[in-house]
């Protein structure tokens, strides 16, 4: 199975993502910040990135532009996981060089059929 | 004749009167004092000038011919100068001639008396140029006032600009905030339902029912704060020509069984022929659904409703009625305003909602240029009454743009207008 970096800076919500992941075979690399999270994409080279939005230090809309202008991470993709999920937030996430959105509160079988479709799309 | 005072402030008019030859402004006081004017005099330009400075008067009679200073320099300083610019000024001259006038005009006079001076004439110029300043007077004061009030209208703009920016910022974040620990609570609540972390038994499997439906019912409390708040924008509406007895199939099919967990019967009474309305096909069914669901809360065991469609003219008439607790008469308007749940005597928690289905149901009906509106007695029933406008043209399904609240993320319509 795949191997994905999740960016979270939730606790509880960080081990509930781990949890769906590792459930469904998947293998996690976890960052807390955004700025070790960029790190560990570049040495960890995972399959997808799952990035929470709203983040200490860096957000993950200027963390998903570093992976995207970085040749060693650009073709990463990477799903956005945010309670930002007002009118225009998906637009202007989707529009910073996220691949997908996801917005919480997550459904279990919603949030593995859209981490499954990107990996699919990256195998292809 | 004219009252001199009317139009004129409340006090006496100040008249100064400038003129070298002392017979002249003897003469000219006692054709004015019985008109009630308050007088001053100068016998020089430069006298005239300093008393200016000193006390405005209303108006100044100036002579022309004066040693030093003639009447034309005094005139041009006096329209000069922007604190005495606004006093009108006659010139009094000897010379019947037409040089004398032009001269007088040029240096700013206001109107021209020729000696001798004829005192019903003196008397009716005075009078008319008093009134003029009078008015330009109250005039040059709403100008002010005006400015004034722009000023303030655009500061209070701006103040509820900021605040509204203020507003949307708090509930975005409040939002984020929210959704952040509901995400951990219905996730791990999944979990748990799932089996995952051991056996579950029915009656945990029971609770964790609550939980979810709990969960459920604050993110839709969420959604719907968002949606009155208008945060989440216009969507434009989709107006198309509907066949409405399909629409009401469908909204049975939803609620059925629904209204028979509940101990209700639901009816439907479809259109006799069949109409078509204009309407943004998601709006018109989230209307509707919120309407039965409504009236399924609302209705005690061994109820009624009744969906009943007919047309008069030009609209099309959907009427959802139920044998429900009623509202009060005086609480009629009431329930279509956000947030407003008027007692309906709730038994159950799950009857409670935060308020908006109502309001946001009306504004949608008015968007697409229909209406929403309630008959009711307490105690007998309530029959919500939605109307929209019939297409003309069924065939050609005309296409409009138009712009309603979009009360909900795609694919939870249903779920958020229920509560």
């Amino acid at each position: 199975m795949a191997k994905v970096l999740i960016i979270e800076d939730n606790a509880a919500n960080m081990t509930l993502a781990t949890f769906l992941l590792q459930s469904a075979g998947h293998s996690v690399l976890s960052a807390t910040s955004a700025e070790t999270g960029l790190t560990l994409a570049r040495s960890g080279q995972p399959d997808l990135v799952l990035m929470d939005i709203q983040l200490p230090g860096m957000d993950g809309l200027e963390a998903t532009a570093l992976l995207k202008s970085d040749e060693a991470t650009r073709d990463i993709p990477v799903v956005a996981l945010t309670a930002l999920a007002m009118k225009g937030d998906e637009e202007r996430i989707r529009a910073a060089g996220c691949d997908g959105y996801i917005a919480k509160p997550l459904a279990y079988r919603d949030f593995l059929a859209t981490i499954a479709s990107h990996l699919i799309k990256v195998t292809l | 004749m004219i009252d001199p005072t009317t139009d004129i402030a409340d006090a006496p008019p100040r008249i100064l009167i400038v003129d070298d030859e002392r017979r002249n402004v003897e003469l000219l006081k006692v054709m004015l004092t019985p008109e009630g004017y308050l007088l001053s005099t100068a016998s020089n330009g430069q006298e005239a000038l300093g008393l200016l400075a000193d006390q405005q008067p209303d108006l100044i009679l100036l002579d022309v011919m004066m040693p030093g200073m003639d009447g034309y320099a005094v005139a041009g300083k006096i329209k000069e100068n922007a604190a005495t610019r606004n006093i009108p000024v006659i010139m009094l001259t000897a010379l019947d001639d037409r040089n004398a006038k032009m001269l007088g005009l040029n240096a700013g006079a206001e109107d021209f008396l020729t000696k001798p001076v004829d005192r019903a004439e003196l008397c009716v110029r005075v009078r008319n140029l008093l009134r003029l300043k009078t008015y330009g007077n109250k005039l040059r004061a709403a100008h002010a006032a005006l400015a004034v009030a722009l000023a303030e209208a655009g500061e209070a703009r701006r103040m509820a600009e900021h605040a509204n920016n203020a507003k949307t910022q708090f509930l975005r974040s409040m939002s984020h905030e929210l959704r952040t620990p509901l995400n951990a609570i219905s996730g791990y609540t999944e979990i748990l339902e799932m089996g995952i972390r051991g056996v579950v038994n029915p009656a945990q499997l029971k609770d964790l029912g609550r939980i979810k439906r709990a969960s459920a019912y604050l993110l839709r409390l969420i959604n719907d704060v968002l949606t009155i708040a208008r945060l989440e924008g216009a969507r434009p509406l989709h107006l198309i020509s509907i066949a409405v007895n399909p629409v009401l199939a469908e909204v049975e099919g939803l609620c059925v069984l629904q209204a028979k967990a509940n101990g209700l019967t639901l009816t439907v009474a479809p259109c006799e022929h069949e109409i078509f309305a204009t309407a943004d096909a998601e709006r018109f069914q989230q209307i509707l659904l919120n309407l039965v669901t409504n009236a399924i809360k609302f209705t005690p065991k061994g109820g009624t409703i009744n969906l009943i469609c007919d047309d008069a003219t030009g609209v099309v008439r959907i009427r959802v009625n139920d044998t429900g607790v009623g509202v009060r008469l005086l609480d009629i308007e009431r329930v279509f305003e956000p947030f407003v749940q008027v007692d309906r005597h709730l038994t159950t928690e799950t009857q409670q909602g935060v308020g908006l289905g109502l309001s946001i149901s009306r504004e949608l009906a008015r968007a697409m240029s229909g209406d929403l509106t309630l008959e009711s007695a307490e105690g007998v029933g309530s029959t919500f009454t939605l109307t929209l406008p019939i297409a003309s043209d069924i065939s050609a399904a005309p296409s409009t743009e138009a712009t309603a609240l979009q009360s909900e993320h795609s694919g939870r319509q249903t779920a958020a207008i229920a509560s």
